[in-house]
């Protein structure tokens, strides 16, 4: 009982010291990411124009990567997501005699919500990894300063075509997503002869779109896009690094990165609300 | 230290009082780079060479003291004008260079000039060629820096320097670790920079390199330095580096150095 009384205080404080660090740690974490989203901000405005014959070929190298390479994952996912999400909605709404709903749900699930982030989350798993390896290796090894000797700019040179690469790649990478999982609820609509035409089941969709949605879309892949490059690149780049260091700042971009595109997710999810859906 | 003629040169970077981040904590030191020289700096292990280069090449500040860069203070270049200083002088890296491991040696030698020079890195064959030429590279274009040894590496960074055409070239410790032909090569090359007619492009003109052993670089028309607990101690040209009576620089001057650096 004594020696209860005694440790608990211990406890508790060890508690409140652990989360104290938790919290000053995400604080640190935000303002440090957020300096280096700034500063690719900068660059990506003032040198825009800047060695565009070395910059583009590096931005077609990251779409070859992130988004050529992953199509065939995209529609693999898309089909199943199609068959799985859209053929157990279709299969449930039958049931109550709602087909007519089969395009709004398809809009809200796929459209708005789960198409922009599987698409983030797919490049995330393919080149969160392999950008703070490859950046953390290089920083490791002395090639940054090298670039800086040289007058590259490494945001410019390493940071910049991620930026943008990944961008496009994740908005490209919605749109067949989306395409796929439309055409593969349609073709279990038809397979298990659910009472519903092409042309109804279309009108449907189109009809639960707003320039919202696409607006909506756009910004939401291009941002996924660009947090998930600006955070891992931050933790290959922005901080000195030695070689046996680089998998754990890997695995703290995945982490990081993650919890970013969700936030942000929510933060749309927030707006959609506020906004009202249609 | 420097020839009448020398003297007159303009100066490129100037040390005044100049310290800089060494554990032991220069005095200060005060030096200058002119048009034409051909500066050795020499200094043990640790004796502070490459953090004394990073601060000429304006890799890193001063702790104290001031820096200027023909003839305008450091601090005074904008971040624009400082991409454009960088440009004026090369570094080459100690051991391997710090090439970048995803670029072919052509591609390493090429990149500075298409980034700066808004150009496709494919149609820089005939540029890149020309450098590698001089460097005797020209049979290793297509080769990743991984296929190389220490020696060669070092070589690709020295033409990936000159690539900018810099006014000023900086070489950290070339001869440390190589073998006598190689070591040969840098000799004979460094000081041949010097004389633009010699080479196809844009040659630097000053040059400063560190070592460990200055008997190497003895010869005319050089300038020996000595770097000690961070403070740069200006010696003099080869004849007054040989009358020099200070144990440092006589051990330097020794063939027990020039083993211990080898092995």
């Amino acid at each position: 009982m004594e020696s209860a009384t005694t440790q608990s205080p211990g406890i508790l404080r060890r508690y409140f010291d652990f989360f104290g660090r938790q919290w000053l740690s995400i604080g640190w974490t935000l303002r440090n990411v957020g300096s280096f989203a700034l500063i690719t901000i900068g660059v990506c405005i003032t040198k825009f124009r800047v060695s565009r014959h070395v910059v583009s070929p590096l931005v077609r190298q990251q779409i070859a990567h992130a988004g050529i390479g992953l199509l065939p994952w995209v529609l693999f996912l898309g089909l199943s997501l199609g068959l799985v999400v859209i053929g157990q909605t279709v299969s449930l709404l039958t049931k109550v005699g709602s087909t007519e709903f089969i395009g709004t749900v398809m809009d809200a699930v796929i459209f708005r919500e789960l198409g922009p982030l599987t698409a983030a989350l797919l490049v995330l798993a393919r080149m969160g990894t392999t950008t703070v390896v490859e950046l953390g290796t290089k920083r490791a090894r002395g090639e940054i300063e090298a670039l800086e000797a040289l007058g590259i700019d490494p945001v410019h040179y390493l940071v910049v075509p991620r930026v943008i690469g990944l961008a496009l790649s994740i908005f490209a990478l919605t749109i067949y997503l989306v395409i796929t999982v439309m055409l593969s609820g349609l073709l279990f609509a038809v397979v298990t002869d659910v009472p519903i035409t092409p042309a109804e089941y279309f009108g449907q969709i189109a009809n639960g779109l707003t320039y919202r949605d696409f607006v909506f879309l756009g910004i939401k892949t291009v941002m996924f896009g660009a947090i998930i490059a600006v955070v891992t690149c931050f933790h290959g780049l922005a901080q000195p690094i030695e070689l046996e260091q680089v998998p754990r700042a890997a695995s703290r971009a995945l982490t990081q990165s993650t919890a970013a595109c969700l936030v942000f997710n929510a933060f749309f999810i927030v707006l959609y609300i506020l906004l009202g859906t249609e | 230290m420097s020839t009448p003629d020398q003297a007159q040169a303009k100066p490129l970077v100037q040390l005044q009082a100049a310290a800089w981040d060494h554990p032991v904590g220069g005095q200060g030191s005060d030096w200058t780079l002119r048009q034409g020289e051909f500066w050795v700096v020499g200094g043990h292990n640790g004796s502070g060479k490459t953090s004394f280069l990073n601060v000429v090449a304006g890799l890193s500040k001063l702790t104290r003291g001031r820096l200027l860069f023909f003839g305008r203070e450091a601090d005074q270049y904008s971040r624009a004008e400082q991409s454009k200083l960088r440009r004026k002088i090369g570094f080459v890296f100690e051991d391997n260079g710090r090439l970048f491991t995803d670029l072919n040696i052509a591609e390493n030698v090429a990149l500075p000039i298409g980034y700066h020079h808004n150009r496709r890195m494919d149609a820089l064959a005939g540029e890149t060629m020309r450098i590698l030429t001089a460097c005797q590279l020209e049979t290793l274009g297509d080769r990743m820096p991984n296929e190389l040894n220490r020696g060669l590496k070092r070589r690709v960074a020295l033409a990936r320097a000159l690539a900018t055409e810099p006014e000023i070239l900086l070489v950290d410790s070339p001869l440390t670790g190589l073998d006598p032909v190689h070591i040969k090569w840098w000799t004979e090359f460094l000081p041949r920079l010097l004389d633009p007619a010699t080479f196809e492009f844009r040659t630097p003109s000053a040059v400063v390199v560190t070592g460990e052993d200055f008997r190497h670089w003895l010869g005319p028309e050089k300038c020996f330095a000595l770097l000690q607990s961070g403070n740069l101690h200006p010696l003099g040209d080869a004849k007054a580096l040989e009358a020099n009576s200070e144990p440092m620089v006589q051990e330097m001057m020794s063939e027990r150095t020039s083993i211990s650096h080898r092995h």
